[in-house]
């Protein structure tokens, strides 16, 4: 074994680790915050390991490692992680690490069972031969980290305002497009038939979160300080995912023009980032607004949240085409 | 008529009412275009669209082929009567575009340009009773002089970052205040990039090339899009090599092409190695290095010169040569420097048989017939791009990220005033406005009421607006 598969692993490891550690601390309530505190030192050494592994595999690769899947899903964890221990520090949330925990624990397990190829470091087609990787892919990857950190706490917001249907809902879209995209790795997998589990398991969610959010409209909002805590956080990692996400498909059409003579061609991966911008662009015209519930602006955040992963993985793993085709898993 | 007669100044009143509905009715119809509520529509209209525009093949990227493949005969027409896969170029699209660019100068004049002012321009002091009817607030007690106090309210502020203001017992504390400035200067550059977007499609051209070394083809015969201000220049395009390099394992990892550029009179305008990722620019027009590929496979057969067109299929290159009925001979070459594979099938054999191998330059005999691997000849693709308006697109990138980057900055601006009591205690009341991160500022308002409330050994009480 490869001393970067060797750190790779033992960043997984530690992530379900930690994990496990934050559930015994439910119900150990007496040690609980000595729990918490282990936990989060182990989160932290998953989140050394990982930026170890990332920078062995640069060493032996000789070039910045983000070229397949694989590789993008390690950056993608070590987002998550960063943002986590970050959040952590600023607001005192060293009880939430099970949300960053379990998170990159899936993330781990499903990098782990790609096709073998997809762990192979393997030279770059002449598209990806360019510095602009390295300037246009690693802030869109960690956007995506904080919007979907972004909108996994707007869900513990709508849970602890009394929102569980609403939160019940985003909970059903998450695991039903996370599901599509990641079961789309798979060769054998019918296109067909995934894209009619993601659009309509997803039309169904959508559908129950606007009955939801129609039924409670005139419930008063718990007040508790945690629920505006989650929403303060969730807005947080928008506002800091959003000029990353410009900024990456800024210099995609910068790079864009450089290779392929064309800034814009409305390819499917670079109109959906476009529709993903769109909607997070209208989450904080939203926010502008002063008088706006946290349950409407969470919403939005799983929403975005759902944007999100279908420009990250849907749109490759789910049988569109398109010049990023490149990121599909060569069978 | 009479000017002061009733009927004359019932005639004025008529007239003063109906200037003033009509003024009425410009200011609501231009807020109205303005208004964040419009924003929101026209946003979530084209994020809609554009998701399904992302997810319908467009004709421009698939060919007629694929999408019928895909959606069947009826499904394809039912798509394009809705005009869906062409959705970036339909009506529906384009109405959305210029109602939000509606709607951004409405924006911009009404509410950008205070906001942009009010950058500038600081802000009018709140007494305490303002605070306390305007803001969400919080009250603590001074146990010393109200200097005292004064100094440590100022010395805390600092310390959090915040830059104060002081008029007598008021006080201004502000703080990321170059955050107010990311409307205003994304707005701005979605307005250079609309105008970047029109000079582009008024004065640019593109198109795609395919050469093979020692072509010489003209721009304007191979132009994909003409301009509608300027004419495409009648220059050439000469291929003098073309050529790719390979990884140890046999991929692809650089195609690369060498041109020389000419006007109408021969001259050379310039000339350069092109290849993915470096592209050349010769007098404001592009070549970027876009496809390469084996074009036909070229064979001597009995002294007699025979060109196979090949075709990519996966790693390889193949072409297909009818050579009698139910016969064909099937090449198979991975690139210029290998061997060439030659087959024969008959149409009663389910596999075709391999019959010989033959470096460039080999013969072998096959029956009665002499046939030579003569080699390879390639073709690149080559695109070129003329657009002015790429400099004002540019630029406007460079406003989004800067406008972008600014959102993440929270903004505060905190008043504070000392009042004093009818007991004659004296008592300071800090207050903030409700704005887009209102849960952290009133954690903040706590924290910091709390930490000079506890300097001052006094309680502290807290109220929200």
């Amino acid at each position: 074994m490869t001393a970067e598969l060797t750190v790779t692993n033992m960043a997984g490891i530690s992530s379900i680790v930690a994990f496990w550690i934050f559930s015994a601390s439910n119900l150990v309530r007496r040690a609980q915050g000595l729990l918490h505190k282990a936990a989060n030192a182990v989160l932290m050494l998953s989140f050394l390991s990982i930026t170890v592994a990332i920078i062995v595999r640069a060493i032996v690769a000789a070039r910045f490692p983000i070229a397949n899947l694989y590789e993008s899903l390690l950056l993608f964890s070590w987002g998550i992680l960063a943002a986590y221990l970050w959040l952590s520090r600023a607001y005192k949330l060293q009880y939430t690490g099970w949300l960053a925990a379990l998170t990159v624990s899936c993330i781990f397990l499903y990098a782990s069972w790609l096709p073998a190829n997809q762990h192979e470091i393997v030279p770059l087609m002449p598209a990806l031969v360019s510095g602009w990787r390295a300037i246009h892919v690693p802030p869109l990857i960690v956007s995506y980290a904080l919007l979907v950190l972004g909108g996994l706490f707007a869900v513990r917001q709508l849970w602890i305002d009394n929102r569980r249907s609403l939160a019940a809902a985003s909970v059903a879209a998450i695991a039903i497009s996370i599901s599509s995209a990641a079961l789309g790795a798979f060769p054998l997998v019918d296109h067909f038939a995934l894209q009619l589990w993601f659009w309509g398991g997803t039309v169904v969610c959508l559908a129950w979160i606007v009955c939801a959010f129609a039924a409670n409209a005139a419930a008063p909002l718990s007040g508790e300080a945690k629920a505006e805590l989650y929403d303060e956080i969730s807005q947080r990692c928008i506002t800091i995912a959003f000029p990353l996400l410009t900024f990456g498909i800024i210099t995609g059409a910068l790079w864009a023009n450089h290779a392929w003579g064309s800034y814009w061609s409305f390819d499917p991966k670079e109109s959906m980032s476009l529709a993903t911008w769109l909607s997070y662009a209208a989450y904080l015209h939203i926010r502008a607004n002063h008088n706006t519930r946290a349950d409407l602006t969470s919403v939005l955040a799983v929403l975005g949240l759902l944007l999100t992963l279908l420009t990250y993985l849907g749109f490759t793993f789910l049988g569109f085409g398109g010049l990023h085709s490149y990121g599909q898993i060569a069978t | 008529m009479n000017q002061s007669s009733p009927r004359h100044r019932d005639t004025t009143t008529e007239l003063e009412n109906s200037r003033s509905w009509l003024s009425w009715m410009f200011v609501n119809f231009v807020e109205s275009l303005g208004s964040l509520r419009l924003a929101l529509i026209l946003l979530a209209s084209l994020a809609l669209l554009t998701l399904i525009g992302a997810w319908v093949p467009q004709s421009g990227q698939v060919d007629e082929a694929t999408l019928l493949e895909r959606f069947g005969k009826d499904g394809l027409r039912l798509l394009n009567t809705f005009g869906l896969t062409n959705l970036f170029c339909s009506p529906a699209y384009i109405a959305c575009l210029t109602l939000i660019f509606v709607n951004l100068l409405a924006c911009t004049a009404l509410r950008m340009v205070p906001r942009f002012k009010k950058h500038f321009i600081e802000q009018d002091f709140l007494d305490g009773w303002q605070i306390k009817e305007q803001c969400h607030h919080v009250i603590y007690q001074l146990a010393d002089s109200s200097t005292e106090g004064t100094k440590q309210l100022v010395s805390e502020m600092s310390r959090c970052g915040f830059r104060t203001r002081q008029s007598a017992n008021r006080f201004i504390f502000d703080k990321g205040k170059i955050g107010h400035l990311a409307a205003p200067i994304t707005h701005f550059g979605l307005f250079l990039l609309l105008i970047g977007v029109i000079v582009t499609a008024l004065t640019s051209y593109k198109g795609t090339i395919y050469l093979k070394p020692g072509d010489l083809l003209p721009f304007p015969g191979t132009a994909a899009s003409r301009p509608l201000i300027g004419k495409i220049p009648h220059w050439t395009v000469e291929l003098t090599d073309s050529h790719r390099d390979l990884y140890k394992s046999g991929a692809a990892r650089q195609w690369y092409s060498t041109v020389n550029l000419r006007d109408t009179n021969g001259h050379k305008l310039g000339a350069g190695t092109i290849s993915v990722n470096t592209p050349l620019s010769v007098a404001g027009v592009d070549l970027n290095q876009a496809d390469w590929a084996l074009d036909s496979a070229r064979l001597s057969v009995d002294g007699h010169s025979l060109n196979v067109p090949l075709k990519e299929m996966g790693t390889e290159s193949m072409g297909v040569l009818p050579i009698a009925p139910g016969f064909l001979m099937i090449l198979a070459v991975a690139g210029p420097e290998t061997p060439m594979r030659i087959y024969f099938k008959h149409e009663g054999h389910a596999t075709p048989r391999l019959v010989a191998v033959l470096n460039c330059g080999s013969s072998t005999k096959l029956g009665d017939v002499t046939m030579t691997n003569s080699g390879v000849t390639v073709r690149t693709g080559l695109q070129f791009k003329h657009d002015p308006g790429l400099p004002i697109v540019y630029l406007s990138f460079l406003f989004f990220v800067l406008g972008a980057a600014l959102v993440a900055i929270p903004s505060y601006t905190v008043f504070a005033a000392i009042i004093t009591t009818p007991g004659n205690n004296l008592q300071v009341v800090l207050g903030s406005r409700k704005g887009k991160f209102a849960s952290c500022i009133k954690r903040e308002l706590n924290r910091l009421a709390g930490k000079l409330g506890d300097i001052n050994n006094q309680k502290v009480s807290v109220c929200d607006s």
